[in-house]
C-alpha cells in the first residue's frame, strides 16, 4: 500500500521543462481550437503535462532516451487530442453521425452561437467554424495547418487508417470554408444549426 | 450496405462575403468547368503530403487552365495562414501561464500547477511525480527566473496543502451546484444516522476543532463496485457500496485514524488506514487530495502564476477532498478471475458468430499472420471478443487491455458495473492443431459498453446492443482498408454477404469518385483481389481462387448496376 515516494533526477526534471516550454504554447492552442474554451483547454493541456509527467518520471517511451523530439511531439498532440476528444464528449458535445454519403447527414444544435455583433472579426469567425466541425475533422485540419504534421502521422495519431485521414482532411478544409463564410454571412441573432459528423469511415 | 459515391461538395462561393477570404471569392469568380468536380476533393490537399505524384501533376494541370480553381486554392492558403496566426505558436492569448510573464517563468508556472497535481495522485501510480521542494525550489527551474523577484517567488516553499487551491476541470452550474448541495445534505443525514449508535450515542469521535479545514474529514471514493462492502473500523458496514449514494458523495470521516476494508469478490480485499486530519502514515490510495471548482464568475484571468496567489472567487466552490481509489477495475483482477470474465463476455458476443467454408485454394490468415493458401477444405468461424493476445488502444493515459475501466459511450440497459472493450474480430479456423486467430480493428471507435454482475461464483454479462452485425462490418471495413491501401488509396463502399464469415466485398477507388479500379474481398482474414483492375491497383495482394472469385461475383450483383458498370 504505501509505496516510497519517487524522486526524479535534476536530468529529468531539466529534460521535462525543456520539452514543456517548447511545446505547451503549440499545445494550448491546439486544445483551444478543438475545445473552444480557453479555461478547458488549459485544463487539458494541464492533463496532457500530467500525463507526460508520468511517463517521462517513468521512463516510459516517448521519454525514454531511445525517442526523439519529434515522437514526444506526436505523442503529446496525440494525448491532447484524446483528452480534448474525452473533455468534449463529457461535455456532450459529440454527436456520431454516419459518414455514409447515402444518408442525410444528422443535425443537432452543437452550440449556442453569440450574436453577430459579438463576434470580433476573422479570429471569431474562424473559431466558430472551427466548431461546427467534427472533433477529428478539427484535429485533422489543425494538425496539418497549424503544426505541420503529415497525413501519415496524423492517421496514427488519431488511429484511423491513412486513407480515412487523407478523406478527413480534405473534408475538413471544404468544411471549414464553408463554415467560415457562412459565420461571416450570418445574421445577427441567429443560431448555427450545423451537422457534426464522424465516426467511422472506414469505407466512406 | 454502404456505398462510396461521394462527390465532392457543392462549392458556389459567388456570393460569399467572408473577410480576408472575400478577396479570394468575389463577384468575378470565373465558372466552374465540368471538370472542378473531380478535382474538389484534391484540391483541400494540394498543399499537404497526402495526394500521390500522379494526382499532384494531374491537379496542377488542371489548375493552369482553370480560374475558378486557382481561387478555391487561394481561399484554403488564405484560410490556412488565418489558422496558423490564430492557434499558432504566436497566436494571441498564447500563454498558459498569466499574461505579462516571461517565457521563464511559464515553465516554473506549469511545473508549479504540476506540483500540486502530484499531490491528488495515488502513491501507487504516480509517486513517480513526486517533485521535491528542493527541486522545484532550488533546481534548474528556479534558476530560469529572471528578476530577484520572480527567484524568490519561485523559491517560496510549497503553499500549506490546507490552503493550496488546485484549480481542475470541474465546472458547477447553477442547476448542478444546487443539486450537489442537496446530495451532501441528504449524505450528511444518510452518515449521521449510519455513525450514531442506536440511542444517538456516537460510535466515534466526531468532535471537530476549528483548525480542521472543510473537507479535510470527508472522503470520497472511487473504483467500487455495485456488489462490494465497505467496512468503517470494523463496525460499520455499508452494503453495495459502488451503486450507493456514498460511493459518489463523500463520507465524513471521525478524527483520527479510520480503518477501511473494501470487500469486492473476486478483487482481492482492501485494507487500509486514512486519518483526519490527513497523516503521512496513512495507507489508503488515494487518488486525489484537493480541488477547488471555480465559481460562474471565475474568468480567464483567474489562472494565475507563481508571483500571485489564486484568488478565492465569492462563488468558487472549494472542496479539499481526499478520494480513496478502492482499486474495482478489471486489470486489477486475478488473473483467472479476468479470463473468466473475458468468457463470458465473448458467450455473450457469440451471437455475433458466422461461419463460412473455405475450399482448396482459398485464401486464409495463418497463424504467423501471413497469407495461407488451405490445403484442404475446413471451415472458418468470425466473431467478435474483446481484445486478449493483441494490444489494445488506450484512452488517453488509460490501458483498456482487454477492458477499459470506465463505461461505454452507449451504457446497457442493465445494472452492473459498467466497463467497456473495443472489439476485435476473432477467426476460428477448425483445423487440427491451428489455433483462434485475432485481428484488431486498425481504426477502431467508440468502445462497447458490459454490465458485469458477480454471483458469489460466477459472472453474470450484458452487452450493448451496439454489438451486431453492423459493428462486424465496420471492423472489417477497417481491417479491409489497411490491409488493401498500401499506397494510401481510397477503398469505397461495397456489400457484404449473409452469413458475413462469407466475405466482405469492397471497391478499390484512386480518388475519382465516378470510377473504381477494382474490387477486393475480405475472407477468412485475408483481403484478396476479386477483379483484374484490383490487380492492377494492388498487386501485392493475392489473386481470388475461382470459388473466392465467385463469391465475390455474387456481391458484386448486389450493388447497383451504375456503380457496377464503373468497376475495372
Amino acid at each position: 500500500m504505501n509505496t516510497p515516494p519517487f524522486t526524479p533526477g535534476p536530468e529529468l526534471v531539466a529534460r521535462f521543462s525543456d520539452v514543456l516550454s517548447r511545446t505547451q504554447t503549440a499545445l494550448f492552442h491546439f486544445a483551444r481550437g478543438l475545445v473552444g474554451d480557453p479555461e478547458l483547454a488549459r485544463d487539458v493541456t494541464q492533463d496532457v503535462f500530467l500525463d507526460a509527467w508520468r511517463a517521462a518520471a517513468a521512463g516510459k517511451p516517448p521519454f525514454d532516451a531511445a525517442s526523439d523530439e519529434s515522437n514526444i511531439r506526436r505523442w503529446l498532440f496525440t494525448v491532447t487530442w484524446r483528452r480534448a476528444a474525452k473533455a468534449l464528449r463529457h461535455n456532450r458535445l459529440i454527436i456520431w453521425e454516419s459518414l455514409d454519403a447515402d444518408q442525410p447527414p444528422a443535425t443537432q444544435t452543437f452550440a449556442a452561437i453569440p450574436h453577430f455583433e459579438d463576434q470580433v472579426g476573422e479570429a471569431e469567425a474562424l473559431r466558430q467554424a472551427l466548431h461546427t466541425l467534427a472533433p477529428q475533422d478539427a484535429a485533422s485540419f489543425l494538425l496539418q495547418a497549424v503544426y505541420g504534421f503529415s497525413a501519415a502521422e496524423i492517421a496514427a495519431m488519431l488511429d484511423v487508417t491513412p486513407e480515412v485521414a487523407r478523406k478527413r482532411l480534405s473534408r475538413a478544409r471544404q468544411r471549414l470554408r464553408n463554415a467560415y463564410t457562412q459565420q461571416a454571412q450570418q445574421p445577427p441573432g441567429t443560431t448555427n444549426t450545423v451537422a457534426t459528423t464522424t465516426h467511422e469511415e472506414h469505407r466512406s | 450496405m454502404t456505398y462510396a459515391q461521394t462527390p465532392g461538395e457543392p462549392s458556389d462561393f459567388s456570393d460569399r462575403r467572408a473577410p480576408d477570404l472575400d478577396s479570394h471569392l468575389n463577384h468575378h469568380l470565373p465558372q466552374p468547368t465540368p471538370e472542378c468536380a473531380g478535382f474538389g476533393d484534391l484540391l483541400p490537399l494540394l498543399a499537404t503530403d497526402a495526394l500521390t505524384t500522379d494526382e499532384v501533376a494531374a491537379t496542377r494541370a488542371h489548375l493552369a487552365g482553370c480560374g475558378w480553381c486557382r481561387a478555391q486554392l487561394d481561399a484554403y492558403a488564405a484560410l490556412d495562414a488565418l489558422a496558423r496566426r490564430e492557434y499558432g505558436a504566436d497566436a494571441p492569448d498564447a500563454r498558459v501561464a498569466p499574461p505579462g510573464l516571461p517565457d521563464s517563468v511559464r515553465v516554473p508556472f506549469q511545473m508549479r500547477q504540476l506540483q500540486e497535481q502530484q499531490m491528488t495522485m495515488r502513491p501507487d501510480d504516480v509517486t513517480q511525480a513526486q517533485l521535491p521542494d528542493d527541486e522545484f525550489t532550488r533546481g534548474p527551474i528556479a534558476a530560469g527566473f529572471d528578476s530577484p523577484t520572480e527567484q524568490a517567488v519561485a523559491r517560496s516553499p510549497r503553499p500549506d496543502r490546507s490552503t493550496v487551491l488546485v484549480r481542475r476541470s470541474g465546472r458547477l452550474t447553477g442547476i448542478t451546484a444546487l443539486a450537489a448541495t442537496l446530495l451532501l445534505v441528504i449524505l450528511a443525514g444518510i452518515l449521521f444516522r449510519t455513525h450514531l449508535a442506536p440511542g444517538g450515542r456516537p460510535t466515534a469521535t466526531t468532535t471537530q476543532t476549528p483548525t480542521l479545514q472543510p473537507g479535510a474529514d470527508q472522503v470520497f471514493f472511487t473504483h467500487a463496485v455495485p456488489w462490494g462492502v465497505l467496512t468503517i473500523n470494523g463496525t460499520t458496514n455499508i452494503a453495495s457500496f459502488g451503486t450507493s449514494l456514498a460511493a459518489t458523495m463523500p463520507l465524513t470521516l471521525p478524527r483520527g485514524k479510520t480503518t477501511l476494508v473494501y470487500t469486492a469478490a473476486p478483487f482481492n480485499t482492501l485494507r487500509c488506514v486514512i486519518s483526519v486530519p490527513a497523516n503521512k502514515s496513512d495507507t489508503c490510495p488515494l487518488t486525489q487530495t484537493l480541488a477547488t471548482y471555480p465559481g460562474e464568475q471565475a474568468t480567464a484571468s483567474d489562472l494565475n502564476g507563481p508571483s500571485t496567489p489564486l484568488p478565492v472567487e465569492p462563488k468558487d466552490v472549494i472542496v479539499q477532498q481526499r478520494t480513496v481509489d478502492l482499486g474495482a477495475i478489471p486489470n486489477n483482477l486475478p488473473t483467472a478471475a479476468l479470463k473468466s470474465l473475458v468468457a463470458a463476455t465473448e458467450q455473450q458476443l457469440s451471437h455475433t458468430a458466422s461461419s463460412t467454408e473455405v475450399a482448396i485454394g482459398d485464401h486464409y490468415l495463418g497463424s504467423d499472420g501471413k497469407v495461407a493458401v488451405a490445403k484442404t477444405a475446413f471451415r472458418a468461424t468470425l466473431s467478435v471478443a474483446p481484445p486478449t493476445q493483441v494490444a489494445s488502444p488506450s484512452n488517453g493515459s488509460e490501458t483498456c487491455a482487454p477492458f477499459c475501466a470506465e463505461a461505454g459511450p452507449q451504457p446497457v440497459a442493465q445494472n452492473g458495473w459498467h466497463i467497456s472493450f473495443f472489439p476485435v474480430i476473432q477467426w476460428q479456423f477448425a483445423m487440427p492443431g491451428v489455433p483462434v486467430v485475432v485481428q484488431q480493428s486498425p481504426g477502431t471507435g467508440d468502445p462497447i459498453d458490459v454490465a458485469v454482475q458477480w454471483n458469489n461464483s460466477a459472472w453474470k454479462v450484458a452487452v450493448s446492443d451496439t454489438v451486431s452485425n453492423g459493428t462486424i462490418d465496420e471492423i472489417v471495413g477497417n481491417i479491409l482498408s489497411a490491409a488493401a491501401d498500401p499506397n494510401g488509396s481510397a477503398v469505397g463502399g461495397g456489400a457484404s454477404a449473409t452469413p458475413l464469415a462469407d466475405g466482405v466485398l469492397l471497391l478499390a477507388s484512386s480518388g475519382n469518385n465516378n470510377t473504381y479500379e477494382g474490387a477486393v474481398l475480405y475472407r477468412a482474414g485475408v483481403v484478396v483481389v476479386a477483379t483484374p483492375g484490383a490487380h492492377t491497383f494492388f498487386p501485392s495482394l493475392p489473386l481470388a481462387s475461382a470459388h473466392e472469385e465467385a463469391i465475390a461475383q455474387q456481391l458484386l450483383q448486389q450493388i447497383p448496376a451504375s456503380v457496377r458498370a464503373t468497376v475495372k
